[in-house]
């Protein structure tokens, strides 16, 4: 094998693997400490989260959220952007999709409601992050401070907007009224009912095909089209795209519109899938979320649903501990979205010179 | 040349929005990839591999692969800077040979370099600029270091000095 | 008028309060910003020093303890930033992000673990917290008009840490504007290949210039828990090492002005729950979201340059990479 064949093998596999592994052993070193048997622990949580329908269900439910914040967060980092909005993104996105749902003829067809709900999702997405993303361009803010600022106008705009607005009379709840029935997603046990088969109930809604399907789709923007090449070349080099004639200032707010209108799809799971109606916090923690499974899936769609669906099985595995185990809550996830983020993120070139100089070592004769 | 790319996406840069490249919203792997090969094989990039990160080739390679992207393109102005910092002897002699072609063809060529001889041996005139103002312009043909030297240091008196000058 | 004059130092006093957090925070942003390291994790270095402070001060019954501990567990974050951000020159945004989440989720399982409530500590007694402190002569200055009010309200009866947050912006202002490590700091920031150049090394600067940061920041979090509250409650931050951050922007990486920016956003917080259901004529109800929002609107307006211009150091978010 040539060196340039291991080179690619150790930074392509080698090392993700190596601290995917390593963010593993640290959650193992928490559980120790807090005394609790990890490897009990492992058995409880994917026991929770694949052992049985239901559990299956809700697994893939949560990996649903992260396959959307992640890609979110990985279509921005291909353009060189860090998108921590992805929570206010998808909190306003859910707006979006409820003004719709709220508001439109109820005697209109799922056809047309469905379609408009998720539109309604994308473009409010995609409007909460396009003033960072022109500051950035235009105005050079540095888009991590202001979509920071933006995830905390988003959660004072949605309180407002439930407390003052949406709230229907006499309720004492910041929650809107349900949403008309047209725009509720099926949910996946009801579809597989109307075949004849019989699955446990669960929120696993039609969103997972909604996840997938944009999965697929930002596959091919970004390999397979002229666009998602330019955005890929302002991320490389930005002094290169513009020799190659690309505008940088488009392509930041063009990518952050994106990338926003991606995290604004949270809405269309949550809201139009499980709850029919829109609530405070429904986002809470998916935008963060995305920016580990992006960093664990290596930007990669690919990768983007692997890693979702591990997320979603600590996601609802990490509910089971908290039922079954009395020293451990269900913030264990966190902890290992910490962990997880430092390790596959803040050092991932931790393994990178020491496999270097064992595995591919320079060759002396050349 | 953008390092994280492989080469023929390093191939294709400036180019991505060409028709022939493009069929609807697709761009054509297959071919921006067969057009890579191909320019590759024309100014001998080795080794001939499209999927290859461009980082991972030699600096003379990185530098013909540049120069193949610009030279295939058949351009009728083309500003080349430092075409062969970093390439091997070889390699030199093609691509100053390439740039006598194209001239040749009746192109126009502007040669920016720090190599003088390099200067004197290809090019028909010769602009020698100091501090952001043009010092002197002399034939290639008549040139010599000296003046040439002279003219870079801006220490000429008047144009009458420099023999064979020609403004 | 002496309602309204009461009320205004009473919203004052709230405000100097609100304040301490935000200044320590700050000021640790400052150190690390200058050196040319960004700091996201400011939020979650206050919650990890909140928790282990009011841990420890339960534990070992005195706050001190908890000062000491609050300071060590921020301490540590700084350096799993700097070990990350330094030493292996990973993004320092998304080493920062990895601090503030691996911060909300530790402080709950260790809660849970050690006093088997999640997201809370048990409450400090008086005599593991610190108190205020009352200055002597207010009796006496009572007798005096406006000056006793000021005296009793704004000026007397707050706990050291408050005394010891408005002491440490002058000190850090000379330190960073007086002293040879200061000028190393800026330069470090703004150019660190000249330190290098000098014989100076960049990462060590840098170390050290986090290491304050996260001693800072501790203090900052143990008020929080066991001085401002007599606990530690899930999040109980709130944002504030955000806030911190805007503040640092706001007040362009200047201590003074930072503190003015730190005091100003603190008072519309405490003037955000006085202004609650009150109707301003002419204008209505102002929505409290809308006070609560202003620290990152008002951030946002001077990013976009619109008010000044905030220009960072040069250097900020870039590793040091040394050229061979």
């Amino acid at each position: 094998m040539t060196r340039e064949r291991r080179l690619s093998w150790i930074n392509g596999l080698l090392l993700p693997f190596l601290n995917v592994l390593t963010a593993f052993i640290a959650t193992a070193i928490v559980f120790v400490l807090i005394g609790v048997d990890p490897i009990k622990a492992t058995k409880i949580l994917i026991y929770g989260a694949l052992g049985y329908d239901e559990g299956l269900g809700y697994t893939l439910y949560y990996a649903t959220n992260f396959v959307f914040t992640g890609l979110a967060v990985a279509v921005a980092f291909h353009a060189g952007l860090f998108n921590i909005g992805g929570e206010g993104q998808a909190y306003v996105g859910g707006l979006g999709t409820a003004l719709v749902a709220l508001y439109l003829n109820p005697a209109l067809s799922a056809w047309v409601v469905i379609p408009l709900a998720i539109s309604g999702g994308l473009l409010f997405g995609a409007l909460w992050a396009i003033i960072p993303a022109y500051l950035q361009a235009y105005r050079g803010s540095h888009i991590v401070i202001t979509t920071i600022m933006f995830n905390f106008l988003a959660s004072a705009l949605m309180v407002y907007v439930l407390v003052n607005v949406l709230r229907e009379v006499g309720e004492m709840s910041p929650e809107s009224g349900d949403f008309i029935k047209a725009s509720w997603l099926p949910f996946v046990h009801d579809v597989f009912a109307s075949f004849g088969y019989k699955i446990a109930k669960s929120p696993l809604n039609l969103s997972i095909l909604v996840a997938l399907f944009f999965s697929g789709l930002v596959w091919f923007f970004l390999w397979h089209t002229r666009w998602g090449y330019a955005i890929r070349a302002v991320g490389k080099s930005n002094d290169a795209a513009i020799y190659g004639g690309i505008n940088p200032k488009k392509i930041i707010v063009i990518t952050m519109c994106i990338s926003g209108a991606l995290a604004g799809l949270v809405g269309i799971n949550e809201l139009m899938g499980v709850q029919h109606r829109l609530f405070l916090n429904f986002n809470f923690g998916y935008g963060f979320g995305g920016i580990a499974v992006a960093l664990m899936g290596r930007n990669h769609p690919v990768g983007i649903l692997i890693a979702a669906f591990l997320f979603g099985i600590l996601y609802q595995g990490g509910a089971e501990l908290d039922f079954e185990l009395q020293n451990v809550s269900r913030d264990i996830v966190v902890v290992m979205q910490g962990l997880v983020i430092l390790f596959c993120g803040g050092l991932e070139y931790l393994y990178r010179p020491i496999l270097i100089r064992f595995l591919a070592p320079i060759e002396a004769t050349e | 040349m953008i390092a994280e790319f492989n080469a023929s996406e390093t191939a294709l840069l400036g180019y991505h929005n060409d028709k022939n490249m493009n069929q609807g919203v697709w761009l054509k792997r297959a071919l921006v990839k067969a057009n890579c090969e191909s320019i590759m094989e024309a100014f001998d990039v080795r080794p001939i591999n499209p999927n290859l990160m461009s980082s991972n080739f030699s600096g003379g390679n990185q530098q013909k692969l540049i120069l193949a992207r610009e030279f295939e393109r058949d351009p009728e102005v083309l500003i080349i800077g430092q075409p062969t910092r970093g390439v091997d002897i070889g390699a030199i002699e093609f691509i100053r040979k390439r740039i006598i072609d194209m001239r040749d063809a009746g192109k126009a060529i502007i040669l920016i370099s720090v190599e003088l001889e390099e200067i004197m041996s290809l090019s028909d005139r010769i602009i020698v600029m100091c501090d952001g103002e043009i010092t002197g312009t002399v034939n290639g043909d008549d040139a010599d270091e000296a003046t040439l030297g002279m003219m870079m240091a801006n220490a000429l008196q008047s144009d009458d000095e420099l023999k064979g000058a020609t403004l | 008028m002496s309602d309204i004059f009461l009320s205004t130092v009473l919203t004052l006093d709230a405000s100097v309060r609100v304040c301490v957090p935000l200044i320590f925070a700050s000021m640790a942003g400052l150190f690390a910003e200058r050196s040319g390291v960004v700091d996201i994790g400011l939020e979650g270095k206050l919650l990890m020093s909140a928790f282990i402070a009011a841990s420890a001060a339960v534990v070992f019954g005195s706050p001190w303890i908890g000062l000491l501990a609050g300071i060590f567990a921020s301490s540590v974050l700084a350096m799993v930033h700097g070990f990350a951000s330094i030493t292996y020159k990973g993004n320092q945004i998304v080493s920062g992000v990895a601090i503030n989440i691996l911060a909300a989720g530790l402080t709950m399982i260790l809660s849970l673990a050690w006093f088997k409530k999640a997201g809370i500590t048990p409450t400090l007694k008086n005599d593991q917290r610190f108190l205020s402190i009352d200055f002597p002569g207010l009796e006496l200055m009572d007798h005096i008009p406006i000056l006793g009010v000021i005296y009793r309200e704004l000026i007397s009866g707050h706990n050291i840490l408050v005394y010891l947050a408005f002491a440490i912006v002058p000190m850090v202002w000379w330190v960073v504007y007086r002293t040879r490590f200061g000028l190393r700091l800026r330069a470090v920031g703004e150019n660190p290949k000249a330190v290098d150049t000098a014989g100076l090394s960049v990462e060590s600067l840098r170390y050290k210039a986090l290491l304050i940061g996260g001693i800072l920041c501790g203090i900052g979090g143990v008020y929080l828990s066991t001085a401002y509250n007599a606990q530690f409650v899930k999040d109980m931050t709130a944002g504030s090492g955000f806030i911190a951050l805007a503040a640092l922007i706001f007040g362009k990486w200047h201590p003074y002005k930072v503190l003015a920016a730190c005091f100003l956003f603190a008072f519309l917080d405490a003037i955000s729950i006085r202004l609650q259901g009150i109707i301003i004529p002419g204008i209505g109800e102002i929505p409290v979201q809308l006070i609560e929002a202003t620290p990152y609107i008002l951030t946002i307006i001077l990013l976009a340059g619109f008010i000044g211009k905030a220009v960072p150091p040069k250097a900020s978010a870039q590793p040091y990479i040394k050229e061979l």
